[in-house]
């Protein structure tokens, strides 16, 4: 008992001598699993989030016009727009990467985790560079901690500093989230590097490719609540 | 022997499905589009309540577009399918039972602080327990542009 021979004739990758875990019956089944616990993990995400989004809807309906007036002049929507953009993007690099990982495509696999990373990467800078570090300089900051004067005609209503609370819980829980795919994108993508991954196992590729995209679609929802409030 | 035969045997009959590449892209296509489309609808002002309902109904197909074809749930066991379906509706009744209590606690008595109902709202009960004798007009009333400090 040796390797055990696929259909595919072999390069002797470590994909192609995976063996599952003794508790499981076969390959399909514990992949299956893993991808249901992963699912299940996901749904306990959205509910974090949907803590926030209630806030936000609550908080809106009793400020409508704070809330309008604060969206316009603290966010800039093509900053969200950009970072929109990048994460469907990134998010179309995973699906493309999962792709390679069942065909079998090892450079196309580790180009587009890769990509996808930088994809996060470059989200992270630009919200770190043009909104929370201006910010932080300008006091546009939450509840409290707010201090911003006003400026260029505009004058801070009561409602503000909720606003921005809302803005910061939110992103930045969901930025946090953004540095941890970016984290899992370079672990699957090293190891896709390494053989790791082929049509006969990427458990891993799949799992942190769903992680990737519940990332892009909650802020599928956040960028048009919180930038485009109407 | 036997075994490791059956699981090769299992192994070549897992059937994943493999999207193709011009699905991966039309999707990808689609939601750039939607995207361009909610912020075009932001700038044209159908009124308050439906032009957040419009970015969340945009937002909603691009979700599930993302969820259908980028997580393939639309070619999985259903399993992950129910899941996600009553995690939603999990969310639903959370976000419902909150806003329908937020958004009525002026109707029932007539709060006189913006703070715990929304304006529109207060200011109808306001009117209204004026109208009916129950609330003295002259009675001042916290507005919108209190500090927060103040409450």
């Amino acid at each position: 008992m040796t390797t055990i021979p696929t259909s595919r004739g072999g390069t002797g990758e470590p994909w192609e001598r995976y063996k599952h875990q003794p508790h499981w019956r076969n390959n399909a089944d514990e992949f299956e699993a893993a991808k249901l616990g992963m699912w299940l993990f996901l749904a306990t995400e959205l509910l974090l989030f949907s803590g926030f989004f209630c806030a936000y809807f609550v908080l809106r309906m009793f400020h409508p016009d704070s809330f309008r007036g604060a969206s316009e002049y603290y966010l800039n929507w093509q900053i969200g727009a950009v970072n929109t953009v990048i994460l469907l993007i990134s998010s179309w690099n995973v699906a493309v990467a999962v792709r390679a990982a069942q065909l079998g495509r090892k450079m196309i696999l580790a180009v587009n985790l890769f990509f996808a990373s930088l994809c996060g990467v470059a989200f992270l800078v630009i919200k770190l560079s043009l909104e929370y570090i201006p910010k932080i300089q300008k006091g546009e900051v939450p509840g409290g901690f707010f201090s911003y004067a006003g400026g260029h005609g505009y004058e801070p209503s009561a409602y503000d500093p909720v606003f921005l609370s809302v803005y910061w819980v939110s992103t930045a829980t969901h930025g946090f989230h953004v540095l941890v795919g970016v984290l899992l994108l370079w672990w699957v993508g090293w190891r896709a590097l390494k053989g790791h991954f082929g049509p006969k196992h990427y458990t891993a590729v799949e799992n942190v490719g769903l992680y990737w995209h519940i990332v892009d679609l909650i802020w599928i929802f956040l960028f048009p609540l919180l930038y485009l409030v109407p | 022997m036997s075994q490791a035969h059956a699981e090769i045997h299992h192994d070549e009959h897992e059937h994943h499905h493999v999207s193709s590449m011009r699905l991966l892209n039309t999707i990808l296509a689609v939601l750039l589009v939607l995207t361009v489309l909610t912020v075009a609808v932001s700038r044209v002002h159908f009124g308050e309540s439906l032009n957040l309902w419009i970015a969340v109904g945009i937002a909603v197909v691009k979700a599930s577009l993302v969820a259908g074809f980028f997580m393939h749930l639309l070619h999985d066991k259903a399993m992950n399918t129910i899941v996600l379906f009553f995690c939603i509706l999990t969310i639903g009744f959370f976000l419902l039972f909150t806003l329908v209590d937020m958004g009525s606690r002026g109707m029932v008595d007539p709060l006189r602080d913006g703070d715990i109902a929304p304006p529109a709202i207060a200011a109808e009960a306001r009117q209204r327990a004026i109208a009916e004798g129950r609330l003295d007009p002259n009675e001042s009333h916290a507005d919108d542009h209190a500090t927060p400090e103040s409450h």
